[in-house]
């Protein structure tokens, strides 16, 4: 009798389940040994899907195949890929900084662009709104609710970047500090971003909890249909 | 400190006396000072001027004479000569007779100057000696004057050879006429010739006292046998005259002078007795000069025929051997054939002369007479046996052995000669009868006729002729005959170069011809007499004008000339003259060179200074080394100092106790979570509730979905790890059963991420497997956007060229489920399901401007959900579904279907409650360990 794929999958996903648990007890080579197979089946995972998704489909066939205007611009990518190639290598690795460049300078002007208007005035704007009536209003959020979720994200803005607010005056005896209102503001915005910190490890948390319940129930799962 | 000088180099205090410097070396006192003329001229020293006129008292009378005349006949050379004397002047020292074994120093020279090739500095004196260039002297090395002086082989020699290469004296010699001779010959022959048989005060004191000497020798003990040794040259020379005289006996002798003494006579009868031929046959003409020539006869040789005579009546009957053993060497070698001949002036005839009168004896007294005859005549004798190296001289003699059969059979050239001219015989001998003496009255014919040739007898020998005083010193004191010959050696060296040998006899054919004569006629002729005293040295020729003094200055040992001093000629040589001098010195005064006066580099222009280049005027300022500091920078420096000490010193790190997880409590942790899901999952419980309330993102999540329109374009961008697919999956579920329950959307799933197409096949083949969505048809999966946030924007500008083909490399854009989308804004709705907020936050940036009302739903994991709420806030998201907690509120909105939410709910809630639980616990625990310490604390103080 053949197993089935089914088995087949639902083993190896249990045995690689309890290998990564193992690592409760500490690092040992169970946990190592999934490690490497998962790394290396990634790996060799994102390669396939890279030629064959990417650098055929989108590269080699246009460049063999088709029309010349297509040929023409896919040569620059193509000599870029080349000189990339060349940072294998220590003594030529400077070939690839030509194509290097124009990657970094073209990624980050679509990242700042992308930041700017994207997130640095929109969420500006949205501090801003939080206490537009109207808007409350429109999205049936009671005005108090509405000044005080803006007071408080106000607060917790206001108070976070005083926190990061480095700026101090030496006083008669030497030593360096930072204006009262900015350590009462810088004292506030660390309970706001403790609280910050709390909720995303709350979330890290909840991630994990969810994946070890979801790993759990595939066990039980699994041993649940050979019983 | 008066004698303490200091140093102009060094400025340092040294003695006056110091000459230099013993902290520098440098010289102390100028180099141009004078020296001191009592110190005796060293090598580098510059010659002084020595007036040797001063040297005339003691210069023999005949000498003087000599000179005077010389001076009246050639006031042209004599002036040249003074003038040369005054220049440079031989040194105040008389050859010292005392060390036979070493040259005199006045003849020391001749062998440097032999040796050296700068012929050309040689003195006009000693060139008038040599007589001959450079080139002769390598020409012609057996040539020597001086032999020709001593022997007068002429034709013994090639008298054919230019008279360039003759010396000038000896050319004069050869050629100047008889008349010339006789004007040139000092005044003193002449008037020696007047007194005849009589004492004049005139003669030669030296000679008076040879004859005494001779006789008191002959009183003497034999060991001064060896005195003849010592003999100058002149004496040497004689005899050889009377040796060969006697080998020419037989020529027939015109003339006897009626003046010879008589032991002279016998001496001539002793050559008459020897069986020879009489030694000299003058012609008449010779005879008459002759005549007069033995009225010349000087007082030496009478006081010797003096002695003679006393010796022999002294004497007496006594045995030979023993007059032999009282008699000087000379004497005795002459006595024992005398004797046997029965000549009684044979004892007082003088070895010189006795040879020519024993060697015509040929045979009876021969060997007897070597052993005690002088070296010079033993080796005359046994020359070709007893020839030792010394002897240089007589090496030379023995080498023109060849032509002595034409020196015995026939007269020589230069003897013919004599027969007009009779030159070449000493002034001083030929002068007396003592020559002729030794000859048969008419045989010295050629000795007459040589009386000026004697004169032409050369400085040194000149010099040397009173030293004949030899005869006083003792018998320990003689030398070897070969040390006697050591300056005659050197002598020779230097006229190696004359173009005729003048001394060729072969001394082992001397003992059967000794008899020849010792001067040729043609040596002296010519032009001999002219140059006789022409080539005077310079010191004598400046004794000229001094007026001869009737007694003369005997010459002692004190006079003798210093070992340290160098000769005039010597000095001549030194390349520092008055020009020179005078030049340098001007040099000196601008400045240009230095002239070394003094040491090894005297004379030389330009010499390094001791210090080259620096000559400091004045000792260097001193300056203090003490560094000046105020009392600020010094604490300045203090200050730094500690600073770097204090970089020095090493910072100990402070250690903190690192915050390490408690074993137990971490398997606690483990055990209780572990155990708590796996509990709940096994039980299958559903203890806890769905959670109530619906958060404002996730309403307007709902509302989005539920505003798709039927059947729309819904992009999906499933940008999430696979390890947070069971998160994303139980978030993402309820919506999506929703949505594809109430719209039926075409779904079209892309992924920033390599695995996100992967994982859209897993979702839908999951938790949407009921729904009977199928590739191509109802969705699309595009597969791996590359390019990140660049792949985002380009995607959001022209979704159709930033991903032509999905994920199985087909054409995706002609597909169904985006059948009508060609841009990115064409899609009903955008649900990112996304577990890191940086991926939402690159498409919320990147399509921000591409996607204008399209709602945009993200879907993400717990973990990233509390960094996209802000752009819900600010509207850029308009709904948000954040992991099990918004899974699960959702499903409560789906009509009541059962989902993967509640399944997982009981588990992770109380799971959630037992992480408070714990980190409750462990607060509460940190904070009764914080107050335990401050109690603890609070009681220490």
């Amino acid at each position: 009798m053949m197993p089935s794929p089914d088995l087949i999958f639902g083993l190896a996903s249990f045995v690689f389940t309890l290998m990564i648990f193992s690592y409760v007890i500490g690092d040992n080579p169970l946990f190592r040994i999934a490690i490497y197979i998962f790394t290396g089946v990634t790996a060799g995972y994102i390669a396939a899907v890279v030629w064959w998704q990417v650098l055929l489909p989108r590269l080699i066939i246009p460049l063999i195949s088709g029309p010349l205007e297509q040929k023409l611009l896919l040569v620059v990518p193509f000599i870029g890929a080349l000189l990339i190639l060349f940072k294998i290598s220590p003594r030529l690795a400077g070939a690839g900084r030509l194509a290097m460049a124009f990657l970094v300078g073209a990624g980050a002007a679509v990242t700042i662009a992308g930041a700017l208007g994207g997130t640095l005035i929109p969420q500006v704007m949205g501090t801003i709104t939080v206490f537009d009536l109207d808007a409350a209003s429109a999205r049936n959020i009671n005005i108090l609710e509405v000044i005080g979720n803006g007071s408080i994200i106000l607060a917790g803005t206001i108070f976070s970047l005083a926190y990061f607010h480095f700026g101090a005056r030496p006083r008669p005896d030497g030593s360096m500090h930072r204006l009262g209102i900015i350590e009462i503001f810088s004292w506030i915005g660390r309970i706001f971003i403790g609280i910050t910190l709390g909720v995303v490890f709350a979330g890290v948390y909840a991630a994990a909890l969810t994946a070890l319940i979801e790993r759990m129930s595939s066990l039980i799962d699994f041993i649940g249909k050979f019983l | 400190m008066a004698d303490m000088i200091n140093c102009p180099v060094c400025g340092e205090s040294n003695a006056a006396n110091l000459e230099f410097c013993q902290y520098c070396q440098s010289r102390l006192h100028p180099v141009a000072g004078s020296s001191n003329a009592d110190t005796p001229i060293t090598p580098g020293q510059i010659p002084t001027k020595k007036n040797t006129a001063e040297l005339e008292p003691i210069l023999p009378q005949w000498l003087r004479d000599a000179r005077g005349n010389t001076g009246q006949s050639m006031p042209d050379d004599s002036a040249d000569s003074a003038s040369s004397v005054n220049e440079y002047s031989p040194p105040q020292r008389p050859i010292e007779s005392r060390t036979p074994a070493s040259p005199p120093d006045l003849l020391a020279g001749l062998q440097s100057q032999a040796d050296s090739e700068d012929e050309d500095e040689t003195p006009d004196w000693l060139a008038s000696i040599t007589g001959v260039s450079h080139k002769n002297k390598k020409s012609s090395p057996e040539s020597s004057d001086a032999h020709r002086v001593e022997l007068g082989g002429k034709d013994d020699f090639a008298q054919d050879n230019s008279q360039e290469e003759t010396p000038d004296w000896l050319a004069n010699l050869q050629a100047a006429p008889v008349e010339s001779e006789k004007d040139e010959l000092a005044a003193w022959l002449r008037t020696e010739t007047e007194p005849k048989n009589t004492q004049s005060s005139e003669d030669s004191d030296w000679l008076k006292n040879l004859g005494e000497q001779s006789y008191q020798a002959g009183a003497e003990a034999t060991p001064k046998n060896a005195q003849p040794s010592e003999d100058s040259d002149w004496l040497k020379s004689l005899g050889a005259q009377d040796a060969y005289a006697s080998e020419n006996a037989g020529e027939p002798k015109n003339a006897q002078s009626a003046d010879d003494d008589d032991w002279l006579k016998n001496l001539g009868a002793q050559d008459y007795a020897s069986g020879t031929d009489e030694p000299f046959k003058v012609s008449s003409d010779d005879a008459n000069k002759e005549s007069s020539f033995s009225g010349d006869t000087p007082d030496w040789l009478r006081q010797m025929d003096a002695d003679a005579n006393a010796g022999k009546e002294q004497a007496g009957a006594s045995s030979q051997s023993d007059e032999s053993a009282s008699l000087p060497d000379w004497f005795t070698n002459q006595g024992a054939p005398l004797e046997s001949q029965g000549q009684s002036l044979g004892e007082a005839i003088p070895s010189w002369m006795e040879t020519g009168a024993d060697k015509s004896e040929a045979t009876e007294g021969a060997s007897s007479e070597k052993d005690n005859a002088p070296d010079w005549l033993k080796e005359f004798g046994t020359v070709p046996a007893a020839a030792d190296a010394d002897n240089d001289w007589m090496k030379d003699l023995q080498q023109p052995a060849p032509q002595e059969p034409s020196f015995q059979g026939e007269t020589p050239a230069w003897l013919k000669n004599d027969d007009a001219e009779a030159v070449s015989v000493p002034t001083w001998l030929s002068g007396k009868e003592g020559f002729s003496a030794s000859q048969p009255a008419e045989n010295t014919q050629p000795l007459g006729e040589a009386e000026p040739s004697f004169g032409d007898i050369p400085d040194w020998l000149k010099a040397a002729a009173p030293q004949s005083s030899i005869f006083e010193e003792p018998a320990a004191e003689a030398a070897a005959p070969s040390e006697s010959s050591d300056w005659l050696s050197s002598l020779k060296s230097s006229e190696t170069s004359q173009p005729e040998a003048m001394f060729t006899t072969d001394m082992q054919a001397d003992s059967e011809s000794v008899d020849a004569p010792a001067f040729s006629a043609d040596a002296f002729s010519d032009k001999a007499d002219d140059s006789l005293f022409q080539e005077m040295p310079d010191w004598l020729s400046t004794a000229s004008d001094l007026p001869p003094s009737s007694t003369p200055t005997a010459i002692t040992s004190a006079d003798a000339i210093s070992p340290g001093e160098l000769p005039s000629w010597v000095q001549a040589m030194r390349p520092v003259d008055q020009g020179s001098a005078a030049i340098s010195s001007a040099a000196m005064a601008a400045g240009e060179q230095t002239l070394e006066t003094r040491g090894a580099l005297s004379g030389l222009q330009g010499v390094l200074p001791a210090v080259p280049g620096y000559t400091p005027s004045s000792k260097p300022k001193v300056y203090s080394i003490r560094l000046q500091v105020s009392e600020e920078q010094q604490m300045h420096a203090e200050l730094l100092e500690q600073i770097l000490a204090a970089e020095a010193e090493p910072v100990p790190i402070a250690s903190y106790l690192p915050l390490v997880a408690s074993r137990g409590l971490r398997w606690l942790l483990a055990v209780v979570v572990f155990s708590t899901v796996l509990l709940m999952l096994s039980l299958r419980t559903q203890i806890f509730s769905m959670p109530l309330g619906m958060p404002a993102e996730l309403g307007s999540a709902i509302q989005v979905i539920q505003a798709i329109p039927e059947g729309a374009p819904v992009l999906v961008a499933t940008d999430y790890q696979p390890a947070r697919a069971a998160e994303m999956e139980v978030a993402a579920a309820p919506v999506f059963d929703q949505m594809l329950l109430l719209r039926h959307p075409r779904l079209t799933f892309i992924s920033t991420s390599e695995t996100g197409g992967i994982l859209t096949e897993r979702f839908i083949a999951g938790p949407l497997a009921g729904h009977g969505y199928e590739n191509r048809v109802s969705y699309l999966n595009l597969g791996y956007l590359p390019g990140g946030v660049m792949g985002i924007r380009a995607f959001s500008q022209n979704p159709a060229y930033a991903t032509p083909y999905d994920i199985s490399l087909q054409s995706a854009w002609d597909t169904a489920p985006v059948q009508g989308v060609s841009t990115f804004s064409q899609f009903a709705a955008v649900i990112l399901m996304t577990d890191n907020a940086d991926s939402a936050r690159a498409w919320v940036e990147q399509t921000a401007s591409m996607r204008g009302s399209v709602p945009f739903v993200v879907i993400s994991s717990a973990q990233a959900s509390p960094m996209i709420q802000p752009y819900y806030s600010s509207g850029q998201v308009n709904g948000l579904v954040s992991g099990l907690y918004g899974g699960a509120l959702f499903e409560q909105n789906n009509a009541g279907r059962p989902g993967t939410a509640r399944k997982y709910w009981d588990a992770y809630s109380i799971s959630m409650l037992v992480a408070m639980a714990f980190m409750v616990i462990g607060g509460l625990w940190n904070m009764a360990l914080g107050l335990r310490d401050r109690s603890a604390a609070r009681e220490r103080r």
